[in-house]
């Protein structure tokens, strides 16, 4: 028993000279294991280094061992000793993921152009584009120009389209489509 | 003059479950790149059958009328050229605008030169358009880059063989004389 205890000192001491080395991240996941599990931390020396295994020993046969290193890990834990309180490793996930959901075809979506975000019935905003498009105008861009044969702008005096223009003879818009459709379909060669 | 007021909103539904898209008078729609457009309109070009593109101005002409309230025939040509336009926008068939050459009626429509360079899938398209909407038949000529200008269709060919020869919009519409007093 007092074998076991100077091989624990001398681990603690190795704990507290390098609280970084890699060695006793092992050692930190089975101390905090130590009081649950059914196995203790065995620290055996080779070539004068105390090294850690983890094979399982019966704490029953050696109750002082379990009594030992539980003193020592409190005291570590508490800082008596200067060891950085030891940071419990969570535990691994013991319920099986759950498996992907099915797939299913997203609701009907209605997009509108006019309105200022696209509208969904459902959870399926990322189907629909980061922002909605422009929406037209809500004054299209088409307009009437009845005076544009008598608009100077078009072409300077001198092209062959004015001359054209300033020969054919202006007429007032009709009021209405019909109007301006009849008199369309009676145009004919002169 | 009143405003032209189309609501282009709630216009398309894309219903992700059929995965069809519709229009909001229930019709089916398809959405194309202009790399597969471009082909088909030539292919139709080349065969000669511009019909279908009539149809789908036809189409598109029941859609704009459905949105105008009262009788097209009565209504102020800015309003129904309005619908029209934003009609043919929605559906991605370039911008449509109006003008007045003497007696004639000119329409110009841009951004789809690229797609329909020698413009005669646009004139069935556009000529399916304003006739619906006209409730008569109508021929759009071609004239220039993006000029149509609208007449009876016993005279489309006498007109298109003027384009052909060189005259201008304007040489066009001095060449043109109404029978009908306004």
């Amino acid at each position: 028993m007092s074998s076991s205890v100077a091989k624990l000192e001398a681990l603690l001491s190795r704990i507290q000279a390098n609280r970084t080395q890699p060695r006793l991240v092992p050692v930190n996941t089975a101390l905090i294991a130590l009081p649950q599990a059914p196995s203790l931390v065995e620290v055996e020396e080779e070539d004068d280094e105390p090294v850690i295994t983890t094979d399982e020993i019966d704490a029953s046969s050696d109750p002082d061992v379990l009594q030992v290193v539980t003193e020592e890990f409190e005291e570590a834990r508490t800082g008596e000793t200067g060891v950085v309180p030891l940071t419990p490793i969570p535990a691994a996930r013991t319920t099986p993921p759950s498996s992907p959901p099915a797939f299913s075809m997203p609701p009907p979506v209605s997009f509108r152009p006019g309105s200022p975000s696209p509208v969904t019935t459902g959870s399926q905003a990322g189907l629909l584009p980061s922002a909605p498009p422009k929406a037209p105008s809500s004054h299209p861009p088409a307009e009437l120009r009845a005076e544009r044969i008598s608009s100077p702008s078009i072409q300077p005096p001198s092209s062959p389209i004015a001359r054209a223009i300033s020969e054919a003879p202006l007429r007032a818009m009709p009021a209405t489509f019909g109007k301006l459709i009849s008199r369309a379909l009676s145009l004919r060669p002169r | 003059m009143a405003q032209p007021n189309f609501d282009p909103s709630g216009f398309y539904e894309f219903d992700l479950s059929r995965g069809a898209v519709r229009t909001r008078d229930g019709e089916r729609v398809f959405v194309l790149s202009d790399d597969v457009v471009a082909p088909l309109i030539n292919a139709l070009v080349k065969q000669g059958d511009l019909s279908t593109l009539t149809k789908l101005g036809e189409r598109l002409g029941s859609t704009a009328s459905a949105s105008l309230a009262g009788r097209v025939s009565e209504l102020s040509p800015e309003q129904v050229i309005g619908h029209a336009a934003a009609v043919l926008a929605l559906y991605g068939w370039g911008r449509l605008q109006s003008e007045r050459w003497g007696d004639a009626f000119v329409v110009t429509i841009t951004g789809l030169r690229d797609l329909d360079p020698m413009q005669l899938a646009t004139s069935a398209l556009l000529s399916g358009l304003l006739g619906k909407l006209a409730g008569a038949e109508l021929s759009c000529v071609p004239v220039g880059d993006e000029r149509f200008v609208v007449v009876h269709p016993s005279i489309a060919k006498q007109v298109s063989s003027w384009v052909t020869s060189g005259s201008n919009i304007g040489e066009i519409a001095r060449r043109l004389v109404a029978t009908e007093v306004a």
